[in-house]
C-alpha cells in the first residue's frame, strides 16, 4: 500500500516533468521560428524555457531518488561490516526525509517573501516559478519517508544513471 | 570555515549521501560558520539562481539529441560507416572505436552517453577478436574523452555561462584539441594492435558497401555541421541550436521508421530523468560557490598565485593540477562550478585567453571522468564491459597518461586552439 | 571596525570600468574620512548574484548595491521616465536633473517606501547612448527603417520600434557574434561598451546622438545607515559625493578620446544637428511615453521628468 502511493506519486511526478520538457521544447522551436518570421522572437520565451525546465527538475528530484538515479558514491559499503552499514542507511534515510524537508521549508518562505518582485519577460511573480522548490523537496522528503530506511536491500556497486 | 565544510562534503559523500544531498548540507554548515542570518534567504536564492540561465536549458536538449540518436539507430549507422572506413586494418575495431566516438562527439555534448551506447555495442565484439577486455574498456572509456571536447560540449556550455565567454568561440577551439585526441587514441591502438598482435579482420570494403555505409550515416554526420555553423554564424543561439538538432534527429529517425513514438516518449523521460539529476547538482553547487565568493576566498587564491602572473604556462599548469586532483575525487560539473570562478582571476591576471583556459579547463574536467576512483566513465566502461572495478582502475592509467600528454601540448601551444576561432572571428 | 559589503558588475579594472573606479574610490575615500573606522568590502564581477539577486541581498542585509535599470525596475518601473530618450543634451542638464530636480527627490522618497532601501547616488556610466550599425550612417529618424536592432530590454525594444526599427533581445556576450553576422544591423551603447566589446570591428557607423544618460544607482540598505553613528554616516554621504564627481569627470575627460579612438579604427562618427536631434526627439518621445503608460506608469511621474528636464 505504502510502496504502491509512492510508486503513484513518482510516476505522476515523472509524467509532468516530461510534459513540461516536451512544452519547452516546442517554446524554443516557436522562439526560433517567429525570431525568423516576424524579426524578433518574444521577449517572454527565453524566461519561459528557464522555468519550464526549472520545474521539470525539481519534479524529478522524488522519482529519480526513487529509480537510485541521483550521483553518488557507492561501494564503500562493500568494504564496511553489516552494522555499520545498516547505521549508514538510517543516518541516509534521516538526512533524506529532514534536510530536503527543511529546504522545502525555507524554500516555501522564501518565494512569498520575494512575491513584490516581478519577472522581466512573462511579467508574472517571482513566487510562481520559485514555487517548484517547495514542492519538489516536499515530495522527496515524504517519498524518502514513506519508504524508509534500506536496511535489508543490498545494492550492486554501480554508481551514476 | 573551509575545514568544516571540507569535512562535511566528504564524509557525508563518502557515506553514500547523494551528492546533492551532500552539496546542501555543506552549504548549510558554511552557513552555520560564517553567517547564520543569510542561511534561510541565501540557499533558496541561489539554488534557484544556480539553474536560471538561458544558456545552461541548451543542456538537457543535447542529452535529448544522443538520446534520440541511439532510439533512432543512428549510432550504429555511425559505427557501420567507422567499420567500413577502418575495420579492415590490424586493429581495426579499436580504430571504429574511437572514430565513432568522433563522430557520435559531433552530436553528443557528454561523454558518459558515448560510453554507455558504444562501449554496449563495441566491447564483446572487441573481445571476441582477440582484444583484452581492460583495454577494450579503457580505450572505450579514453576515447569517450572526445565527446566533451568536439563540440557541442555541455561543460563548455557551462564554462561559458560562469565566465561570459561566447559559446560560438568555445566550440570552435574545441574542434582541434579533439581530433588531435582522437589521433592520440588511435597512435596507441596501432601500438597495441602489433604488440598484441591482433588478426587482420575483416575484408577490404567495395564500393558498393562503402557507399551503403556512408549514404546511411549522411543524417548523422550532417548534425554536428547544424550544430556548430547555426551557433558560430550567429543563425541561433547555443540553446535553439539544441532544440533544432532534436527536432532534426525525431524527423531523420521517423524517415527512416525507426523512431516509434514509444521509444520517443521513452527518450523523453530519460532526458528529463538525466536533466533533473545533473541540474539540482549545478543548483546546489551554486550556493557552495556564492559562499566562497562571500568569503573572499577566489581573490584570496589568486593573490596566492600572483607571484607566477608573469608565466601564464606555469599558471595553466598549476589549475590544472588543482582540477586534476578535485576531478579525481568530485563529480566533474561541480568541480568545474567550483573551480572556474575561482581561476579566472588569476588567469586574467596572467593575460591567459579564456577560450584557451575554457578548453584547458574543459580537458582537465572531462580526463577527470576516467579517473579514479570517482569518474563516472570508468564506471559505465566498466559496468558496460563486466569487468572488476579494480581492474577497471588498473587498465586505465595509460589512457589518462595519453590524455594528460594532449593537455600538456594544449598548454604549451595556445595556438592549437585559438587558431579557429581567430580565423572565423 | 565595520565591513560593509558592496556589489557590482564588470572586472575590478578601474581603467575599463567606471563602476570599479567609483567603487575603489568610495573604499578609500570612507576609510580616510572615518579613520577606519568603516571599511569597505568590493564584491564586483556580480560575484553574490544577478541584478535581482543583489537587489533582494540589498534589501534584506546590511549592505551596499550598485544597481542597473535591470536591477531598479522589477521594484520601480517609474525609473524608466529618466530614460526618456533624447531629454538631456549634454553632461551638465543629466546632472542637474538627478542632483536638483524633483523627479529625482520624488524618486528616492517612492523607492524606499517600497523596498526600505535608499537611493544614494546616480553613478555616471560611459557618458551617453550612441547609435551603431553597419547597414547605413543614421542621420534621421527615416534611416532606421527596415533595420533590426539588437535590444537590451523592453524598453529599448519600444525606442526601436517608435523609429520603425525592430528590436530583438540578445544578451550582451553574444552581441558581437550577433552584429557580425547580421542576427542585428545595429545596437545602441555609450563608447565605452563599444570599446569594451570591440564593436568597432563589426560596426561601420556611428551616431552619436546622446540617445540616453548612461547610469547605474548605488542603493544602500536602511538597518545599515540606521546603525551607522551621525559622524560616520556624514563622512559616507561625503565619500559617495566626491568619488561621484572623480567619476564624472573620468567619463567626461575619457569621452572623447574613446569616440577618436572608434574614428582611428575605422568607424564613420557622425554627429547630427540640432535639427536632427530635434526630429528624432519629435518622433521618439511621444511613443516612448505612451510605452511608459502602458506600463501603468503614473503621468505624474511623467511629467515631473519633463518639466525638470526642461524639454516639451
Ligand atoms: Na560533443
Ligand atoms: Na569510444
Amino acid at each position: 500500500m505504502r510502496i504502491k502511493l509512492i510508486n503513484k506519486l513518482c510516476q505522476g511526478l515523472l509524467l509532468i516533468a516530461s510534459s513540461l520538457f516536451v512544452i519547452n521544447v516546442c517554446v524554443l522551436l516557436y522562439g526560433v521560428v517567429a525570431r525568423y518570421m516576424i524579426g524578433h522572437s518574444p521577449i517572454w520565451m527565453d524566461e519561459l524555457s528557464r522555468y519550464l525546465i526549472i520545474g521539470t527538475v525539481l519534479l524529478v528530484l522524488a522519482p529519480a531518488w526513487l529509480q537510485n538515479k541521483h550521483m553518488r558514491v557507492e561501494f564503500i559499503e562493500n568494504f564496511l561490516p553489516h552494522q555499520l552499514v545498516i547505521l549508514i542507511r538510517v543516518y541516509t534515510w534521516l538526512l533524506m526525509t529532514f534536510l530536503s524537508g527543511y529546504v522545502a521549508w525555507i524554500s516555501w518562505q522564501y518565494a512569498f517573501s520575494v512575491s513584490r518582485f516581478m519577472t522581466m519577460g512573462l511579467d508574472i511573480s517571482k513566487t510562481v516559478p520559485l514555487m517548484a522548490l517547495p514542492v519538489g523537496f516536499a515530495c522527496l522528503s515524504l517519498v524518502a519517508f514513506l519508504k524508509g530506511p534500506q536496511l535489508n536491500r543490498y545494492s550492486s556497486n554501480s554508481t551514476k544513471g | 570555515m573551509l575545514l568544516a565544510m571540507f569535512t562535511t562534503f566528504f564524509i557525508n559523500l563518502l557515506l553514500g549521501i547523494p551528492l546533492f544531498l551532500s552539496l546542501l548540507l555543506t552549504a548549510v554548515v558554511g552557513f552555520l560558520v560564517t553567517d547564520p542570518v543569510l542561511l534561510s534567504r541565501m540557499i533558496p536564492q541561489q539554488f534557484f539562481g544556480g539553474m536560471d540561465s538561458f544558456s545552461l536549458m541548451a543542456i538537457p536538449l543535447f542529452i535529448l539529441a544522443g538520446n534520440l540518436m541511439n532510439g533512432a539507430g543512428m549510432t550504429e549507422r555511425l559505427m557501420r560507416l567507422a567499420r567500413v572506413l577502418v575495420g579492415h586494418l590490424r586493429g581495426g575495431l579499436g580504430y571504429v572505436n574511437v572514430i565513432s566516438s568522433v563522430f557520435f562527439a559531433g552530436v553528443n555534448g557528454s561523454a558518459v552517453a558515448d560510453t554507455s551506447a558504444l562501449g554496449s555495442l563495441l566491447v564483446p565484439a572487441m573481445k571476441k577478436e582477440g582484444y583484452s577486455t581492460a583495454y577494450a574498456a579503457g580505450l572505450t572509456a579514453g576515447s569517450s574523452l572526445i565527446g566533451p571536447i568536439i563540440p557541442p560540449s555541455i561543460f563548455m556550455i557551462l564554462y561559458a555561462s560562469l565566465t561570459n565567454t561566447s559559446v560560438g568561440d568555445l566550440f570552435l577551439a574545441g574542434v582541434i584539441p579533439g581530433l588531435l585526441l582522437g589521433a592520440a587514441f588511435m597512435a596507441m591502438n596501432w601500438v597495441y594492435a602489433r604488440r598484441a598482435n591482433l588478426p587482420v579482420s575483416g575484408k577490404r570494403p567495395n564500393m558498393v558497401e562503402f557507399s551503403a555505409a556512408l549514404f546511411g550515416a549522411v543524417p548523422a554526420l550532417i548534425a554536428p555541421f547544424i550544430i556548430v555553423a547555426g551557433i558560430v554564424f550567429g543563425f541561433v543561439t547555443p540553446t535553439e541550436s539544441g532544440a533544432l538538432i532534436v527536432i532534426y534527429v525525431a524527423v531523420v529517425g521517423i524517415l527512416y521508421r525507426e523512431l516509434k513514438l514509444h521509444v520517443l516518449w521513452k527518450a523523453v523521460r530519460d532526458t528529463a530523468m538525466l536533466t533533473g539529476t545533473i541540474f539540482i547538482i549545478m543548483a546546489a553547487s551554486s550556493i557552495i560557490s556564492w559562499l566562497l565568493s562571500y568569503a573572499q576566498i577566489p581573490s584570496q587564491f589568486a593573490s596566492m598565485l600572483s607571484p607566477f602572473q608573469d608565466n601564464p604556462v606555469l599558471v595553466l599548469l598549476l589549475l590544472s593540477a588543482i582540477t586534476f586532483i578535485t576531478g579525481m575525487f568530485m563529480e566533474e560539473v561541480s568541480a568545474l562550478i567550483l573551480l572556474t570562478p575561482i581561476f579566472v582571476p588569476v588567469a586574467t591576471m596572467a593575460g591567459i585567453d579564456p577560450v584557451h583556459l575554457g578548453i584547458v579547463i574543459t580537458l582537465n574536467i572531462t580526463i577527470a571522468l576516467i579517473t579514479p576512483p570517482m569518474g563516472a566513465c570508468v564506471f559505465v566502461a566498466a559496468a558496460v564491459s563486466d569487468l572488476e572495478i579494480i581492474e577497471m582502475f588498473k587498465s586505465i592509467w595509460p589512457f589518462v597518461l595519453l590524455a594528460i600528454g594532449v593537455l600538456l601540448l594544449l598548454i604549451l601551444f595556445p595556438q592549437i586552439t585559438l587558431l579557429l576561432p581567430n580565423l572565423v572571428g | 571596525q565595520t565591513d560593509i559589503n558592496l556589489s557590482y558588475t564588470g572586472t575590478p579594472d578601474a581603467e575599463k570600468n567606471v563602476l570599479h573606479l567609483f567603487a575603489s574610490n568610495l573604499q578609500r575615500l570612507v576609510e580616510e574620512k572615518t579613520n577606519g573606522e568603516l571599511s569597505l568590502k568590493l564584491y564586483p564581477n556580480s560575484m553574490l548574484g544577478e541584478e535581482g539577486e543583489r537587489m533582494e541581498q540589498v534589501m534584506n542585509t546590511p549592505s551596499l548595491n550598485i544597481a542597473s535599470f535591470a536591477g531598479i525596475s522589477p521594484q520601480f518601473p517609474e525609473i524608466f521616465v529618466s530614460a526618456i530618450p533624447f531629454m538631456f543634451s549634454d553632461f551638465e542638464k543629466a546632472r542637474h536633473f538627478f542632483d536638483e530636480g524633483e523627479y529625482w527627490k520624488a524618486a528616492q522618497k517612492e523607492f524606499f517606501s517600497r523596498t526600505n532601501t535608499h537611493l544614494l547616488a546616480v553613478v555616471e556610466e560611459g557618458g551617453f547612448l550612441a547609435f551603431t550599425n553597419n547597414k547605413r550612417p543614421i542621420h534621421s529618424p527615416e534611416d532606421f527603417k527596415g533595420l533590426r536592432f539588437r535590444a537590451m530590454d523592453k524598453s529599448q525594444v519600444a525606442l526601436y520600434e517608435a523609429f520603425g526599427a525592430s528590436g530583438t533581445p540578445i544578451p550582451w556576450t553574444e552581441v558581437y557574434m550577433a552584429l557580425r553576422t547580421g542576427v542585428a544591423d545595429g545596437q545602441m551603447n555609450p563608447p565605452m561598451y563599444i570599446i569594451l566589446g570591440s564593436l568597432q570591428e563589426v560596426q561601420k557607423y556611428l551616431t552619436l546622438a546622446n540617445i540616453q544618460y548612461s547610469d547605474q544607482f548605488l542603493v544602500a540598505n536602511d538597518e545599515l545607515l540606521n546603525s551607522l553613528t551621525t559622524s560616520q554616516r556624514i563622512a559616507l554621504t561625503e565619500a559617495v559625493t566626491e568619488a561621484n564627481n572623480i567619476n564624472r569627470k573620468a567619463v567626461e575627460s575619457q569621452v572623447e578620446d574613446r569616440i577618436k579612438f572608434l574614428a582611428d579604427n575605422g568607424m564613420e562618427v557622425y554627429r547630427p544637428t540640432a535639427e536632427e536631434l530635434k526630429a528624432f526627439q519629435n518622433i521618439s518621445q511621444p511613443s516612448f511615453i505612451s510605452w511608459l503608460s502602458e506600463q501603468n506608469i503614473d503621468q505624474k511621474w511623467i511629467d515631473l521628468a519633463i518639466k525638470d528636464a526642461g524639454i516639451q
